[in-house]
């Protein structure tokens, strides 16, 4: 009887990483956990930075965790808001793959997306939070970010938003 | 160990799970302010498709203030878990637990969100009613058991994983701040592939944890320290917390399966 219960628990959380449609309901996925920790080991998307002054561009920088204190192995706060809106940028990513999918229905596949002036992308929530993610990095009137996506000889620039302010 | 104890334990645990959750949320409270990167005006946006009271009661318990109240909620039901023998404080911090992630589309911190509920559950449902204190025990063993078991065969899956290059991608990955004498050990390709598969063969063997007493206790003593080594190198504190808190659940369950 419990291995029959364990079983079906299995299955039940193999199904879990399927997605769900509505993201209201996705919003409940804590009480369905999927268990997959690290299951594709790839490099993920950054998001890099940089300040716009009057007197010029500043350099881009990607942003990383906090400096680790000696505690941080029992109690990380900065830590793991730094993964939560690493989550965010990895959002924003699935997202636009999930865009570019539909577009390419009736549009020239060929033909990127449009993303500094498409509703649908500047839209989303998601990109309305990594842009306070960048606001809140740079500390800047004017900015601009941009998602890298690591590559294979050299790293490839996904997404580059406006000069913000 | 008797159903009674299991649940002290989980409790305890549960307890400094939850209290450390907690504080650490108060402590980045700045980033669900309204001001802030996780704003409830943006966030809420995304509940346009949930029914009108939904909405409305998002609005209430979610906004800034709302959410201050929920992790305040959230440690004071912590720090009662351990002095009060009552339901409320586990049901408490389930609740607050779900409405946190619920705000942060889903989870705040991955896979430790959904065990500190699944560990709260446990322990509210034996308060609540011990009849029904097997069967949150049963349940929170269970999830432990494939959370580790469905990770591993997740990781066995990839090429990666399996030749050893996992390691070393992962610890370069700048969102985990990896120290950088540890960054350099784990990207030795030797050592990089022998820790790769005694990770595969630690998650992989969970099942075996179900056999015998003396074999749970010497497999949880390995995953103690696996998650004490996985704060220390990725900074994943809130795991080795609420693992922890899970694993009188699964010594319970063990120990009455093979003496009944």
């Amino acid at each position: 009887m419990s291995v029959a219960a364990l079983a079906l628990l299995a299955i039940v959380t193999l199904l879990a990483r399927r997605t769900v449609a509505s993201p209201w309901l996705r919003r409940l996925r804590a009480l369905l956990p999927s268990w997959r920790f690290f299951d594709r080991a790839v490099a993920s998307p950054a998001l890099w930075v940089r300040q716009v002054d009057d007197g010029g561009d500043g350099a881009w920088r990607p942003i990383a965790a906090p400096p680790r204190r000696w505690s941080g192995w029992a109690f990380a706060p900065a830590g793991n808001l730094a993964l939560a809106y690493h989550a965010i940028v990895e959002q924003l990513v699935a997202e636009l793959g999930e865009l570019e999918l539909e577009s390419s229905d009736d549009a020239d596949p060929a033909a990127p997306l449009a993303v500094e002036t498409d509703p649908q992308v500047v839209g989303l929530v998601s990109y309305e939070l990594v842009t306070r993610i960048a606001r809140a990095y740079t500390g800047a009137r004017r900015f601009q970010w941009k998602i890298v996506i690591p590559g294979d000889p050299a790293p490839t620039d996904y997404l580059l938003s406006p000069v913000l302010t | 160990m008797t159903e009674s104890v299991a649940i002290t334990w989980m409790a305890r645990g549960l307890a400094v799970a939850a209290a450390v959750a907690a504080l650490e949320l108060l402590v980045v409270r700045h980033a669900f302010a309204d001001t802030g990167v996780l704003a409830w005006p943006v966030l809420r946006r995304e509940l346009a498709g949930a029914p009108r009271a939904i909405r409305a009661l998002a609005d209430r318990v979610l906004s800034y203030r709302g959410t201050l109240a929920l992790m305040l909620l959230q440690l004071a039901a912590a720090l009662a878990l351990p002095w009060i023998d009552h339901p409320a404080p586990a049901w408490i911090v389930l609740a607050t637990t779900l409405a946190i992630a619920i705000r942060c589309r889903g989870s705040y911190n991955g896979g430790s969100d959904a065990m500190l509920i699944i560990v709260a559950l446990a322990v509210a449902l034996a308060r609540t009613a011990p009849s029904l204190a097997r069967a949150g025990l049963a349940y929170a063993a269970a999830q432990l058991v494939l959370s580790y078991f469905v990770s591993g065969i997740a990781k066995l899956q990839d090429p990666t994983w399996r030749t050893g290059r996992a390691l070393p991608i992962l610890v370069r990955l700048a969102h985990y701040g990896v120290p950088r004498r540890a960054a350099a050990l784990l990207s030795r390709p030797t050592l990089a592939r022998a820790a790769a598969w005694l990770m595969l063969a630690f998650e992989c063997s969970a099942p075996i944890a179900l056999v015998d007493p003396t074999i749970c206790a010497a497999w949880l003593a390995v995953g103690a320290a696996f998650h004490l080594v996985n704060a220390m190198v990725f900074g994943l504190d809130r795991f080795l917390w609420t693992w922890l808190a899970a694993y009188p659940a699964l010594v319970f369950w063990v120990s009455d399966r093979t003496t009944s």
